[in-house]
């Protein structure tokens, strides 16, 4: 045991992966209690919309209506529950085996969910400040 | 999911779920790169594993010593029991060692965990530790003896 504690191409791969899983779950716990934090960008050329990594949703300027906050608002919930290794492990295997973007089963759950009408707080890092989101009101 | 994110039952346990698995893996991060913390204090009434009442024992990233208790053996055979833990995290180490002691059934003196830090109570190994009582940081040496580490003058 010694002989591994005190080898540095031991202790440093496993502090990386430690810290990196001691921050899934810590990213975890803030999601499970607290608003996601929106950071918004402004990227036209990119094709993305947004993309949530718990506790943050960073989202196009371009993409900022209800539809699109809920549709990550909804991927910010099911890495709170599954941890944000667990659901990008999920995805990244249901990609692997050959699904389509739009048949991803965290997708196809987004997707069903962005016109619910469902009421939830953001904190915009921005604005520094908690901003409601409401169907059919684009986030100011 | 939604409905699993607002059941309140449901976010109470996987918060203190989440927060301990956070908690054990960071205490891994600083173990694997820190020093122990040696704390100096009356244990005879406190009960340890296999329910004695220990010279020293191990938790988390703390080491406890007895009133009167400084052999470098003593202090070295902890350090061990830190860097098991360091190494298979609090968690795992525990889990391991309880899982010997009773569902393998081995006694005391049988325990891997136990094998493992006897195995190096005379290695010789050089080592740090910060004793929480004075605030400093103390290299345990071989040959040498702690009966004032951490007793404040």
């Amino acid at each position: 045991m010694e002989n591994l504690y005190t080898n540095p191409w031991v202790v440093i791969p496993l502090t990386i992966l430690y810290a990196v899983i001691g921050l899934n779950f810590a990213a975890s716990v803030y999601s499970l209690n607290a608003d996601p934090i929106v950071i918004e960008i402004d990227r036209p050329e990119s094709p993305l919309g947004g993309i949530t990594i718990a506790p943050f949703i960073i989202i196009d300027k371009a993409c900022c209506s209800y539809e699109y906050l809920r549709h990550e608002y909804q991927h910010y919930m099911q890495q709170a529950i599954l941890t944000p290794l667990g659901f990008f492990g999920i995805y990244a295997g249901e990609f692997l085996l050959g699904t389509p973007y739009e048949e991803l089963s965290f997708e196809k759950e987004a997707f069903t969910k962005m016109n619910d009408g469902l009421e939830f707080e953001i904190f915009d890092i921005q604005k520094f400040k908690k901003i409601r989101i409401k169907p059919e009101e684009e986030s100011e | 999911m939604e409905v699993l994110y607002q059941n309140k039952l449901l976010t109470i346990a996987l918060t203190i779920a989440f927060a301990l698995l956070a908690g054990n893996f960071g205490s891994s991060v600083y173990m694997l790169n820190a020093p122990p913390v040696v704390v100096r204090a009356d244990l005879s009434d406190f009960k340890a594993a296999y329910g004695v009442s220990p010279a020293a024992f191990q938790s988390w990233f703390t080491i406890h010593l007895n009133t009167g208790v400084g052999f470098y053996q003593t202090i070295r055979h902890e350090y061990q029991h830190y860097i098991q833990s360091a190494l298979l995290t609090p968690f795992g180490a525990a889990i391991g060692y309880q899982w010997q002691h009773f569902v393998l059934g081995k006694d005391y003196y049988d325990n891997w965990f136990e094998i493992d830090a006897r195995r190096v109570a005379h290695d010789g190994l050089n080592f740090k530790v910060f004793v929480w009582n004075t605030k400093e940081l103390k290299l345990i040496m071989p040959g040498q003896y702690y009966y004032d580490l951490g007793v404040n003058e």
